[in-house]
């Protein structure tokens, strides 16, 4: 009976399965052809960027690219303040204007703002970086922390204004009646009440645009800038990871490139536990909802 | 009641958003006006790019833009389509949810990343395995690829960008099969169709909306990448249709000479480039996003 | 062609832990309609699925027993859910036309996967299911025009036509007119006394007079049960349950 069996589906139906076998196994294929490149990236961050990764090189300045050693110490604080201050500018502008397109988006301003959110969301970074350029660097006569903070902040507030309104839409509205049946006013109801109950998703949005930002060269080239010394103010230049790691890549100093790579190891390690900190979030809430 | 201050002040935070957009589009239009009165729009299609005769003209920077971001999505669509397929259909549940996880993680890798493997591991391979291999094959007598030289190459940047929007397309166009009614998929199976065909003809086609705009915003975002086109595409001058030469990009030309451009109408030239850029980029995001709006609120 | 035979034995069904179709031995008799009426959420919905493999694609489900198409266990004879769908086919709740495909290719889509490539054996059978399903003259000179320009009763027509391309030797409807009209129901239900000489049919429904006109068995369905099977008349005029009773006289359901 058994070897009976296969032999009843006929030929026709055998090819379209041995088809369908080929078929899903390129698509396997591409699979690979995406996790690959994934892979060999992060293997060669860390292999070569883990290797070249010491104590100097986290604390101490740079030194003159004909000597060795030296360190980013203070690129890494550049990234801390730049990608800071842009957070702390961008944090209220981004949860407000979601705030706005979720309770009272419904009109004119609510439509265009969310259709410019999601456009300005797929700006090209570098733009920002030549708007804060002409409008900050042209105007004060010098590259700064605090304009590569705000080119930063301009691609920050998108995502997280419309992480921030799909957190809030994700709130039932009936605990927004109950609010207002206990003579709750809408600022009360939504900061007390509403944004609250939406917070692990807010928080998973803010993250989320946060490791995207740290990450950010382009707009910080002319903008924040470079410099080898720490850095003296917000209205200052001020070197950070990303563009450290472009300057040493292109440089043509072999321990420069040893060193663009342990500064990758260290971008790319903070911008991953981000991510994975703000997704792991995120599924705990989600089973949480659907666990009820 | 209606005007409660709290309302005002988010609204006056949503009006903030609007005010910046206008002010990208404001200042993009006022740095480069010197560049458009003194060329008008033929500064599109000039070839030469000279800053010591104080002559300039986009149109390579634009070719170069349009042909790796087009080879990139040449390359990422069909192999995004895939995992998308796969993901949606036909990967068994403990390993699915891993692997989005996983390609999702990829577009976390920041760009600048990218490029510095681009320069140290993927150009010498490109250069040492993928140009003669291409060169050795059929492929080899297209005329978009001349004779091979060194790694930093129009090639290069291409593979470089499909890398990069390969997660984006794959993710639009998951969310995208996953919003294809049951009942579709359902209908294809009873008529004795199999779990591909079903998929591919059906499912497929149903969200062909959804995926073209997912394939619109990975072309956008290539466009507009920078580091990673910077540090592989070769930065030469010239207009050039060959992808085994170095080329440049609308991206890679500011960011490798603003810092340093010295004259008014120098300046002029590459934000003039950046509105282009810009222009080119809210046009595409604009499409896929209002196609994608469109297919989420229900339609076809 | 001979219409076959289908019958369950201890059919059960799960949903993860749930227990939705509880051993159901039943038989569908060939060339007959056999109706399927219940409460919601009696089962009979996924009695029916299982009846060509639907469930296989739904994760959390899982089949035991047996079915069998003529004399060959469609779970455990080592047939394909596809083959066996070929035999099988089905007709949904909601009509559900392809969308992107004319009406002449929604007919024609499933019979060229099955190796059908022949233009003039196409057009044929593109108006022999149509005439069979009662809407060739209703389309005939808008064949390539989109599906979804049609009515909803049209559309569901269309879905049966489409159904019928493929040849089976049954066909499985799940409440086929509840989301249409009076009238398009009517047409339905004829088109159904129409089929029955040339298919074995299986309807589920909740329409009580429907089941009364358009079947010749009837099945009821209570808490993933069969309750009672047996000729459509003496369901209804003389049940040996009493929970049958209850239901057909519309005290509970």
């Amino acid at each position: 009976m058994s070897e009976g069996v296969s032999q009843t589906i006929p030929l026709r139906l055998r090819l379209r399965f041995l088809r369908d076998r080929i078929l899903v196994g390129l698509c396997v294929v591409a699979l690979a052809a995406a996790v690959v490149p994934l892979v060999w990236v992060l293997w060669d961050v860390v292999s070569v960027g883990a290797a070249h990764l010491s104590v100097e090189f986290l604390t101490s300045l740079p030194e003159p690219p004909t000597r060795p050693g030296g360190g980013w110490a203070h690129a890494f604080l550049g990234s801390v303040v730049v990608v800071g201050s842009a957070i702390l500018m961008g944090i209220p502008v981004g949860v407000g204007t979601g705030i706005y397109m979720s309770e009272y988006g419904n009109n004119l301003l609510g439509r265009s703002t969310r259709f410019l959110c999601e456009v300005m969301a797929g700006l090209p970074s570098i733009v920002a970086g030549i708007v804060a350029y002409g409008l900050i660097v042209v105007t004060m006569g010098r590259f700064s922390a605090l304009s590569g903070a705000i080119a930063l902040a301009v691609l920050f507030v998108p995502i997280v204004a419309i992480t921030t309104q799909e957190a809030l839409a994700l709130v039932p509205r009936h605990q927004r009646e109950g609010a207002f049946a206990l003579g709750l006013g809408d600022a009360s109801t939504t900061l007390r009440v509403v944004l609250p109950a939406a917070m692990g998703n807010v928080l998973t949005g803010i993250m989320l645009a946060t490791a995207r930002v740290a990450g950010e060269t382009a707009p910080l080239l002319f903008t924040a800038f470079n410099s080898r010394f720490w850095m003296e103010g917000l209205d200052q230049p001020t070197a950070t990871v990303p563009v450290n790691i472009y300057n040493y890549a292109i440089s043509p100093f072999d321990h420069w490139h040893d060193q663009a790579w342990a500064g990758a190891f260290v971008l790319v390690s903070v911008v991953l536990v981000l991510n994975v900190a703000a997704r792991t979030l995120w599924a705990r809430r989600a089973r949480f909802m659907a666990g009820g | 009641m209606g005007g409660s201050w709290f309302r005002l002040t988010t609204g006056a935070l949503a009006c903030l958003v609007l005010i910046t957009a206008g002010l990208i589009f404001y200042e993009l239009w006022m740095g480069s006006r010197p560049a458009w009165e003194q060329w008008g729009l033929s500064f599109i299609w000039r070839t030469e790019w000279n800053p010591v005769r104080g002559e300039f003209g986009a149109l390579p920077f634009i070719a170069g833009t349009l042909l790796t971001s087009g080879m990139a999505l040449v390359i990422a669509l069909p192999v995004s389509l895939g995992i998308a397929i796969l993901l949606t259909e036909f990967a068994p549940r403990a390993v699915r949810d891993p692997l989005i996880f996983i390609v999702e993680l990829l577009a976390a890798v920041p760009s600048v990343v990218f490029g510095l493997w681009g320069i140290f591991v993927l150009a010498p391979v490109v250069q040492g395995t993928v140009m003669p291999f291409i060169a050795g094959s059929p492929l080899g007598y297209l005329p978009i690829f001349g004779e091979p030289g060194a790694g930093y190459t129009l090639l290069t940047a291409s593979l470089i960008l499909a890398i990069m929007i390969i997660p984006i397309i794959a993710s639009l166009s998951r969310e995208v099969l996953m919003t294809v009614p049951r009942d579709q998929r359902e209908g294809a199976l009873a008529l004795g169709c199999t779990r591909w065909e079903a998929m591919r003809h059906v499912v497929l086609a149903y969200g062909r909306a959804g995926i073209f705009s997912a394939a619109v915003l990975g072309l956008g975002r290539a466009l507009g990448e920078t580091m990673a086109t910077t540090m592989t595409i070769g930065n030469s001058l010239g207009l050039t249709f060959d992808y085994f030469e170095a080329g440049n990009s609308m991206t890679a030309i500011i960011a490798n000479e603003l810092r340093e451009a010295a004259s008014e109408i120098h300046v002029a030239s590459l934000v003039a480039i950046g509105l282009i850029l810009f222009a080119l980029s809210f046009v595409l995001n604009s499409i896929g996003r209002l196609i994608i709006g469109r297919v989420s609120r229900g339609g076809v | 062609m001979m219409p076959e035979r289908m019958q369950t034995k201890d059919l059960r069904v799960y949903f993860g832990k749930t227990e939705a179709v509880k051993g159901v031995d039943m038989e569908i008799r060939p060339g007959a309609v056999t109706a399927i009426i219940g409460p919601s959420g009696c089962g009979k919905t996924t009695f029916l699925r299982s009846l060509n493999r639907m469930h296989d694609n739904t994760r959390s489900a899982r089949v035991t027993g047996h079915v069998y198409l003529g004399d060959r266990d469609i779970y455990n004879g080592g047939m394909n859910p596809v083959e066996l769908r070929i035999r099988v086919g089905m007709v949904f709740q909601r009509p559900n036309p392809f969308p992107t495909m004319s009406i002449r290719e929604n007919i024609t889509f499933a019979p060229r996967r099955h190796g059908m490539r022949r233009r003039s054996d196409l057009q044929d059978l593109v108006e022999e299911v149509l005439r069979q399903a009662a809407l060739w003259d209703e389309v005939k000179d808008r064949l390539d025009d989109p599906a979804t320009g049609l009515s909803g009763g049209q559309q569901q027509r269309l879905c049966i036509a489409r159904a019928l391309a493929v040849r089976p030797k049954v066909l499985l409807m799940d409440e086929p007119a509840s989301a249409l009209d009076p009238t398009a129901t009517q047409r339905i239900e004829e088109l159904i006394f129409d089929l029955k000489a040339e298919y074995t049919i299986a309807i589920v429904t909740h329409n009580m007079q429907q089941a009364a006109r358009v079947s010749d068995y009837t099945a009821f369905f209570y808490m993933g049960e069969l309750i009672e099977f047996g000729e459509t008349d003496v369901i209804f005029t003389n049940p040996k349950e009493a929970q049958t009773e209850a239901y057909i006289t519309g005290r509970f359901g």
